[in-house]
């Protein structure tokens, strides 16, 4: 693609595909008109502030200025603002939604972000060096040099028993989470055991009260003393905030009602025969019209990694004949 | 029972007391303090500036009960939302030396109330004061069963067991004559007096050093208002716990204060034994209060 062409482009809010990794990076440092990642410098350097704000306070909600995208807002802008402002043409990134790095918000959130940036696209979790999510985070651990941003529907953890913005940041303030336990001690009368599926509630660093987006019970541990720093962003709430590398995240639970995951060890990935990563189910239909439900692995790439090196393993083991 | 229990009140040392306590809303201006008083009424005729609490001064010792009385818009409510810590005080100082000392007196300086922070006084409030409003809608959620409500003082003292804090919500509904079995019951399906004995349980569930009860027995039918007042003594007297009562009804005041606090516009008019306030009030409108119920 020639440089004006992208330039053409850049300033019609990016609208075609662009497939010329380089050229973002050749025209960063000379066009004034030019904005790296779609976003204008000045919106970027308040997400930067804001996240900046938000790394030295864990889990406290710190509003910004979130701007419009030519994406809805409740399908990832979030998330998205806080990628575009941090990523560098030098960088690698993965785009996943429910696990799934081919379903229609991830592609569609790759798509944005390749016409405007340029950047190389991996669904390798150990290649990338960010990783916007929603709903999971990856099955492989991360790193220190990785950042996972995770696209948040609704980052008040304390919306469910407060209806009052104004309330519940007062609520944030003095730490006043009697009302939240209260709804976790009604959820234990009312159904048994912990009904809470996703978004489950965790104390961060024993300070704040924070929404864990609606990733599964499955992957809250992950946030506790990780080596990744995680960032949270909310468009539509105009909200981020975030996890720092070795910050405590304790999942609110009682002592006689424990915090479980949803891991059910007689379930395996009919793909790759996993019995150690979160599993969705699937109902396959067969061709003569009757169907069956089967578990799959959430993260695709991670299962179809693991279903490779299976097969390189057993094409290895065939013996010659 | 303790030493202390048995000495009469009038030789304990002070738990609560409030210097100048001062509420306004709005500006204030220098004709302020000519302008308003018991006398001339609580607002300013010059910059409009209504004085809900002026100056008040009172002190509350360990296992005391003080009522507060006076007609409506007098500052009873406001006075009592002040020692909650909810509506901050524009002057005066509310020193507090805890519940813990004995008779001989204790080593810990008091400590002024309204200087702490604001998760410092959601703290005090959450750990030393229950209250129970007149309309049960201010004191609990509706949302979560009667047995949540009464959990929520206990969740926030740490309490991590749900088998703990449900013994102890059911110990605490037997003492306030309310079914266990009804834990899990929402508040809609009780009766106002059940809900003001409700009240009561969850304000008693984290042993407040001091239990704050505005109108509690307004709106209640007579035999409810009785059996509701039986509990309150009942409480006091086997927890020897403190209690700040405001009423407009001297007739509530007379069954339950050891002394009172008559309001007026703001302004304290008169205080002393309940006994002496009924018997030989010396303000005219004390003695109209007096005169109006008996």
């Amino acid at each position: 693609m020639t440089s004006s062409r992208f330039e053409e482009l850049m300033m019609q809010s990016a609208t075609a595909s662009q497939e010329n990794h380089g050229a973002a990076e050749e025209r960063s440092d000379h066009d004034p008109l030019y904005n790296f990642a779609f976003i204008d410098e000045d919106s970027k350097r308040e997400i930067r502030r804001k996240l900046l704000k938000a790394v030295a306070l864990p889990g406290h909600l710190v509003p910004f200025a979130s701007r419009d995208l030519p994406i809805a807002r409740g399908w990832g802008t979030g998330g998205l603002q806080v990628t575009m402002a941090l990523v560098e043409p030098r960088d690698t990134v993965k785009i996943i939604d429910q696990g799934d790095d081919e379903s229609v918000n991830a592609v569609n959130l790759r798509r944005l972000l390749q016409q405007t940036t340029g950047l190389r696209f991996t669904t390798d979790t150990t290649e990338a060096t960010c990783i916007q999510t929603r709903h999971r985070v990856p099955e492989e651990p991360l790193r220190a040099d990785q950042i996972l941003v995770l696209q948040v529907p609704m980052a008040d953890p304390l919306r469910w028993v407060e209806p009052s913005l104004e309330r519940s940041a007062q609520m944030h303030a003095e730490a006043d989470y009697g009302r939240m336990w209260v709804y976790m001690y009604e959820s234990v009368v009312r159904s048994g055991d912990m009904n809470i599926g996703a978004q489950y509630p965790v104390m961060v660093d024993n300070r704040y009260m924070m929404d864990t987006t609606p990733v599964p019970r499955y992957d809250v541990p992950r946030f506790h003393m990780a080596e990744t720093l995680y960032l949270f962003g909310a468009g539509r709430e105009k909200r981020v905030y975030a996890i720092p590398p070795y910050t405590r995240v304790a999942p609110l639970e009682f002592e006689d009602y424990p915090f479980k995951t949803e891991h059910d060890s007689t379930q395996f990935c009919a793909k790759c025969g996993a019995n150690d990563t979160f599993l969705t189910r699937h109902f396959i239909v067969s061709t003569n019209g009757q169907g069956h439900w089967t578990a799959f692995c959430s993260d695709t790439s991670y299962c179809h990694k693991r279903y490779e090196a299976q097969m390189q393993q057993e094409a290895k083991e065939v013996p010659f004949v | 029972m303790s030493e202390m229990e048995h000495s009469p009140i009038t030789s304990r040392p002070w738990m609560l007391e409030a210097h100048r306590l001062t509420k306004r809303y709005g500006p204030g201006c220098p004709h302020c303090a000519a302008h308003t008083g018991p006398e001339k009424g609580n607002r300013c005729p010059f910059c409009g500036t209504v004085y809900a609490c002026s100056q008040v001064d009172f002190s509350l010792k360990k296992g005391e009960i003080l009522g507060i009385v006076g007609e409506s818009g007098s500052g009873k409510s406001t006075l009592i939302q002040l020692v909650h810590l909810t509506v901050p005080a524009d002057d005066g100082q509310l020193w507090y030396r805890g519940s813990d000392e004995s008779e001989q007196g204790n080593d810990r300086a008091p400590l002024d109330l309204l200087t702490l922070d604001t998760y410092a006084r959601r703290q005090f409030r959450n750990h030393q004061l229950g209250i129970v409003y007149q309309r049960p809608e201010l004191g609990l959620n509706m949302r979560f069963s009667v047995g949540g409500n009464i959990a929520e003082k206990l969740l926030l003292a740490d309490w991590r067991h749900v088998g703990r804090i449900r013994q102890r919500a059911s110990t605490l509904m037997s003492l306030t004559e309310l079914p266990p079995e009804r834990i899990d019951d929402a508040p809609p399906l009780f009766s106002g007096g059940m809900l003001q004995r409700v009240q009561i349980a969850k304000a008693l569930s984290n042993n407040p050093a001091l239990l704050l009860l505005d109108e509690v027995t307004t709106g209640l039918d007579l035999s409810v208002q009785a059996r509701v007042l039986d509990l309150i003594r009942q409480i006091q007297w086997e927890l020897k716990i403190t209690m700040l009562i405001v009423s407009h009804d001297l007739g509530v005041i007379k069954q339950l204060a050891n002394r009172t606090l008559v309001m007026k516009n703001g302004w304290v008019v008169e205080q002393g034994l309940t006994d002496q306030i009924l018997e030989d009030p010396q303000h005219p409108y004390t003695q109209l209060l007096v005169s109006s119920i008996l």
